[in-house]
Formats: C-alpha cells, structure tokens, sequence
C-alpha cells in the first residue's frame, strides 16, 4: 500500500488527463493508513481535532502540495507558515485567505466556494455557522473535486465559537509525548501524537502512531 | 532614461534623509544620504543600520513604484511619441525623431532631465542616455545618473567603441543574461564586452547557445532588436469592450487578467512569448492612456496584469487624468519573440493547477478585498509573528515566487529551533504564571525564572504544567528607542499535552504561539 501511494505523488502530470472524480490526492506514506482510500478523496471533508490538529492538517495536504495543488488556508489567519513549510508545503502554493468577522459564516462560506474554483485543497478553521453554511458549498466542493480540510480547536479550549461540521473523515489527535523537553532544560524536539480515524464508510476506526514531528522535524510514521 | 533608486523616490521621503526601502530583509533602493553613510543595495538589514542607525526602513511596494512613476512617463510621452516602461525607475523610447525636433541629441536628453526632475524633486538620480541599440543607452543613461550634468550622449557609429572597456557584468544588471552566465564569461577571460564581440558570433551560438548569441549582440552593439523577434499581425491584438463603462478597478483587471490569459495562451500555442506590449486603455469621455510596457524575457499573464494595474492607478491618480469608466481595454503585442524557455517551464508556472488558482486568487481578492487575500513573504526575525510577513496575492508575483520566499543566508541567532508552532497569535492573548506557592512568576534581568512554574492560566482555564523550558530573552531594535523590546520566552507544555510559547514584556505574559 504505501509503494502505491508513492507512485501516486510522482504521476500527477499524467493523472491529470484522467477525470478529477477517478483521482485521490497523494497523502504521505506516513499517514495513509488513516484513510480507507490511502489517500485524499476529491470532495471529502476531512476533519482534525485534539492537541496536534493544525500540525496534522498541514501533514495531510502536505504531500498533495507538493504535487502541485494549490492550498487556500481560510479564516487561519493565525496559521503558522514556518511550521506549514516544516511539514513539506510548498509556501509558493499557499494562499491565505481572511473572513469577514462581522459575519463569520456567510463570508465563509463565499470565501471557501471561490476558493473552490480554484485550490484543490482548502484548509479552513470553520467559524461559529459554518456548519449550516456548509450544505451551499458542498456542492461546489464536489463538482470541482476539491478536498476540504477543517481544523477545530483542541476541545478544552475556546469551543463555543468554533462551527463543526459533518465529515466523511474524523481524525482526533491525542498527545502522548513530548520529546526533549525537561522542567527547565531542554527544548521542544519532537511530538509523539496517537490519531484516531473515522470515517462515514469504514466500519471501524483506523489507527496510527505518529511523529509530529519527528526528532529530525519532518511527520513520520513511529517505529 | 534611469531614475536611481526609483522606490525611494516613489515613497516620497525626503532625500536629504537616509531611508532606505527593503525586500526580502535587502537593501534594493536607498537615498543618497543613505548611500552617503555607506548603505548599499543588497545589505542585509542590519549592516545596514549598522553602517546607518538613523536610517529609516521603508517596506517594498511595487505598486507604489509603478503608481508613481506614472506621471513621469505622462511627461516624457509628451515629447516623443512611443515610451516604453521596462519597470518604474527606467523607461525607453526612441530618440531619432524626438532629437530632430528639439534640435539634437543633447538638447533632447537636457530638456528629458529637467522634465522628470520637476516631477521627481530635485535631488534625485535621474539619467538620460542615447546611444544606438538598447543596450547602450542603457547604459549611458545609468553611467550619467550619477554626473552633475545628468545626461550622457553617445554619437551615431561610436557605441561599440563605448561599450567595449565595459565589463560583462552590465549585462546582469541590465536584466539581458543570467548571473550564472555572466559568471562563465568571467571565468573563460572574457570579462569586457570588447573581448565578447570579437568572437565569432557563430561560435558564441554553439558554445551558448542562444542566450549567449544575445549577449553578443548587445556587446557588439548589434541590439536593434532580437533577431527572433517579428511584427505580429494583427489577429493577435486583443480587446474589451466593457458594455456598460466600469469604474471599478477591481473589475478592469479581471477582465485584463482574462485577455491577457488569452493572448498568451494564443501565443503559447505558437511557441512564442510577448517581450513588449502596448496596453491601451480608453473612457467612455473619449480619454486614452497607451503604455508600452517591454519584459525581455517576456511578459507572463500575471506580469501583464500588474502593468495593467500600474497604468489604470497611475491614471487615476493624475489631476484631470481619468473622468469616467473604462470602456475599453485593448493588449496589442509590439514585439514577440519564440520562447526560448527561459520563462518558468513546466513545473514553473504553466500548469493547469497554477493557472486556476491564480485566477481564483484574482476572484477572490475582487470579494473580498487584497488585504484579505495573501502570501507569505519572508522577512526573518526571532518572534514566530515576525518571520514571515503576509503581503497582498493580487499585487505578489504567484509564478516566481522566489524573490518573496528567499530566506536569504545565515541563521538567526535567538529565534528557536524548529518544530515552529503550528499556530502563531497576531493579537496578544493574555496569560498568566503560576509557581507552586501561587505566587506569579517573573523572570530576572539575568534571565532566571523566579520559580519553577506549576500552573498556566488562560482565560479561565488553569492547567497544570508538565514540562517548561527557558527562559529565552530577545532584545528587539534596542536600537531605536520607541521600538525597543525586551521579552523572554518559555515553552511550556500542559498535562493535556498542549504545548504554547509564551513571552513575559513588560512583566506580563502572553500566548506568542501554540504548538497544536
């Protein structure tokens, strides 16, 4: 499995004469085993949660970056652009794009179907209503074979502001460690992070042990 | 004719004053009071202020550059028939005609001078030059931007003798050949162009290769135009007319962004790139603004968008400039030339996922404003917040983004090691630091925590501290005395395993970023 998903980073030239609906986007060999199709499915919402979610998300798009595709990171104007160049997204094919505060679901989801027109991938931190507003985009978000991935807050912080939306993909992020980091010495090296996936069509949750990152700063598999 | 320095000028500071207008952490333009002190274009930030530390820091705006630099072209365009802007700062046009009618070379190119200088203020670099061949007067007229009297002519039949004493490295400058084959002439001994034209031309093309023939031709004073360069016919040109008169500008450069998408998708299929392009624009009052706008490795979509911008912004900000809507917008190429590939290739910038999102990122900047729409761009620091910068998509180049993401040498000393936090604050959140007695902790001015801190209050919620490393001080522009700050960092990770980086400023602490 993971050779089939190596290969599908290298022949996204040639993939692209094939319909979108036939293709998934390349994921890392790392995380593949999270997702039934080990890969992104054009169309699928994907969502990240727990204490390494925007880590995770940036993992998850990373390689389809790579590959080609645009990112729009909408309403994540406190994105970390270091750390999304950490993770392997090329910051050449990175668009941020703000929301409208005044009112945070309609200008989002304007925001995510222009988007759509365009990005293959779209990061987003959903807003409080977005999962009302959700429905009007899908659509979109279907047609145009785009993958959508919602980063929420870690659930003990700030939840009541934050819109959850229906997945076809849930990864929940729990951390299990912390490496190179004392009381009073030391420094953040690397995070050992438990994900959990579930998804609408696989029957029962997927697991994986992951570095993110690992000690030598790239995402990757434990053991 | 060559303004030096051209941002500065464009930012309005006075000249008198050292500023200086930075991209990518580099010196690109300074003031001559400035240059006085010993700045130079391509310092790094600090051995800037180092060398100057009153020097005032201006950020990079091309949008500012091409807006300004509009009037001057207005003027100049008054005199001769066809200007060409090859960027803000430097523009083009041909001397023959114009010279007759003012009564020779020299007094054209004095009454050029004080033409701009009337614009620009007295006290900057403009330089006028005419010579035969582009190349030549571009020279000329950067050598003269640096005399008293401004102007230099070289007489008809001498530019080859001009150039010849000449190093290569004009060439780099001048935007016509590659770093890395200036360098290679160099290293082969040929370092004028006196020792470049006297080769064989046919040789030069077989060691090389094409650009290396252009080079040639420059040296040898043979620059005319590129020999692979033709009249385009005119099935080319490419217009809209706008039904109803627009006087939005976001709205002309979507449409301009879809001709110039056109046009060079047509020239594309042929193999060819447009190197200069006559963008002309007219109201529904009648009024006209026509540009030349010349690239010489050739104007991609984006490109042409831009100059749209400038010439549409220039106009508009012109007293008794532009009245009405635009009702018609016309992309005529003057020059194109087959494409030798020195345009991004496949990988680059052609790709059929590039193309889309740049004109989402068009349509997205019309909804929702070019503030909201943007990229990073790196401008190095030691706090996450500061290290890249966010600049507006629609004014950024999306195809050769090298220029904006180059991190430059060197490292930072004091910026912390990777992994970076995954979330970096733009506003301060509010913190506080408890020890085990339930006293605050501060940190010294040697940089020790008062005790080992147990307990991390945000908002309401107070989680127990697992891990905690630091603290780390960074003084900021100690430097200049209103921007000076003094803050330490700590990272501390909670029993639920999130990890934040938060500064004490001022003996507050605050949530700088979060590891999730």
């Amino acid at each position: 499995m993971s050779s089939l998903a190596t290969t599908a980073g290298a022949v996204t030239t040639l993939a692209d004469m094939v319909p979108r609906h036939d293709r998934v986007l390349p994921v890392d060999e790392a995380l593949a085993s999270l997702f039934p199709a080990a890969g992104l499915q054009r169309g699928h919402v994907i969502g990240c949660s727990g204490s390494a979610a925007t880590s995770l998300a940036l993992a998850v798009v990373a390689r389809a970056a790579t590959a080609g595709a645009w990112v729009a990171a909408v309403g994540m104007p406190t994105l970390g652009v270091e750390a999304a160049a950490e993770a392997g997204v090329p910051l050449a094919r990175l668009v941020l794009v703000d929301i409208d505060e005044s009112q945070p679901a309609a200008s989002w989801a304007e925001r995510v179907g222009a988007a759509a027109d365009g990005f293959e991938i779209i990061l987003t931190r959903p807003p409080h209503g977005a999962e009302r507003m959700l429905r009007k985009v899908q659509q979109r978000l279907q047609a145009r074979g785009v993958v959508l991935v919602a980063v929420s807050d870690a659930a003990n912080d700030v939840a009541s502001r934050q819109g959850r939306l229906a997945c076809d993909v849930e990864l929940a992020t729990f951390t299990v460690e912390w490496l190179g980091i004392g009381t009073g010495h030391g420094g953040l090296v690397g995070r050992r992070v438990s994900v959990t996936s579930n998804g609408r069509r696989s029957p029962r949750p997927l697991r994986a042990e992951l570095w993110l990152p690992g000690p030598e700063g790239r995402p990757g598999r434990v053991g | 004719m060559w303004c030096a320095d051209w941002p500065v000028v464009a930012a309005h500071v006075p000249l008198d004053e050292p500023a200086a207008v930075f991209h990518a952490n580099r010196v690109i333009a300074r003031t001559p009071a400035a240059a006085a002190a010993g700045v130079n274009a391509g310092d790094r930030r600090r051995m800037a202020q180092r060398a100057c530390p009153t020097l005032a820091v201006l950020d990079h705006d091309p949008h500012r550059d091409g807006r300004e630099f509009e009037p001057v072209v207005r003027a100049v365009a008054e005199m001769a028939p066809r200007v060409e802007v090859v960027e803000p700062g430097w523009l083009c046009l041909a001397a023959r005609g114009p010279s007759r009618y003012f009564g020779g070379d020299a007094a054209l190119a004095d009454r050029m001078i004080d033409v701009v200088l009337d614009i620009t203020g007295v006290g900057a670099a403009v330089g006028v030059g005419i010579a035969e061949g582009r190349a030549a007067s571009c020279i000329a007229a950067r050598r003269a931007a640096r005399t008293a009297a401004g102007t230099m002519v070289v007489a008809a039949g001498e530019a080859r003798g001009f150039l010849e004493p000449l190093p290569v490295a004009w060439l780099r400058l001048l935007g016509e050949a590659t770093p890395e084959l200036v360098d290679l002439f160099a290293r082969l001994g040929l370092r004028s162009f006196g020792a470049l034209a006297h080769l064989d031309a046919g040789d030069v093309l077989s060691r090389f290769g094409p650009e290396g023939l252009h080079a040639h031709r420059i040296a040898s004073a043979a620059d005319e135009r590129p020999s692979a360069a033709v009249d385009p016919p005119p099935e080319w040109w490419c217009e809209h007319v706008f039904p109803e008169p627009i006087e939005q500008l976001e709205t002309v450069v979507f449409i301009a962004k879809r001709l110039a998408d056109e046009l060079v998708a047509r020239l594309a299929a042929e193999g060819r790139v447009c190197t200069r392009l006559v963008v002309a624009v007219e109201t529904e009052h009648g009024e006209r603004s026509e540009r030349v706008w010349y690239r010489d490795h050739g104007l991609a979509a984006m490109a042409m968008v831009e100059r749209v911008r400038w010439q549409l912004e220039g106009w508009a900000a012109q007293p008794g400039g532009l009245s009405g809507g635009v009702a018609l917008l016309r992309f005529v190429p003057d020059e194109v030339r087959s494409d030798d590939g020195v345009q991004p290739g496949l990988w680059g910038g052609r790709s059929r996922a590039d193309a889309d999102a740049a004109r989402a990122v068009i349509r997205l900047s019309g909804i929702a404003g070019d503030h909201a729409v943007r990229v990073p761009s790196w401008s190095g620091g030691r706090l996450p917040g500061e290290r890249y910068r966010l600049v507006p998509a629609a004014s950024a180049d999306l195809e050769s983004p090298d220029d904006r993401l180059d991190r430059g040498e060197g490292p930072w000393p004091g910026a912390l090691s990777t992994p970076s936090p995954a979330t970096v604050h733009t506003e301060a959140v509010p913190a506080e630091l408890f020890g085990q007695g339930g006293e605050p902790i501060s940190v010294s001015g040697r940089g020790e925590v008062s005790e080992p801190p147990t307990e991390l209050v945000l908002g309401s919620v107070r989680h127990r501290v697992a891990a905690w490393a630091g603290p780390w001080p960074v003084e900021q522009r100690w430097w200049l005395p209103g921007e000076s700050r003094r803050i330490a960092r700590l990272q501390v990770v909670t029993e639920q395993g999130a990890a934040y980086l938060i500064g004490i400023e001022h003996q507050r602490w605050s949530v700088l970023a979060r590891y999730d």
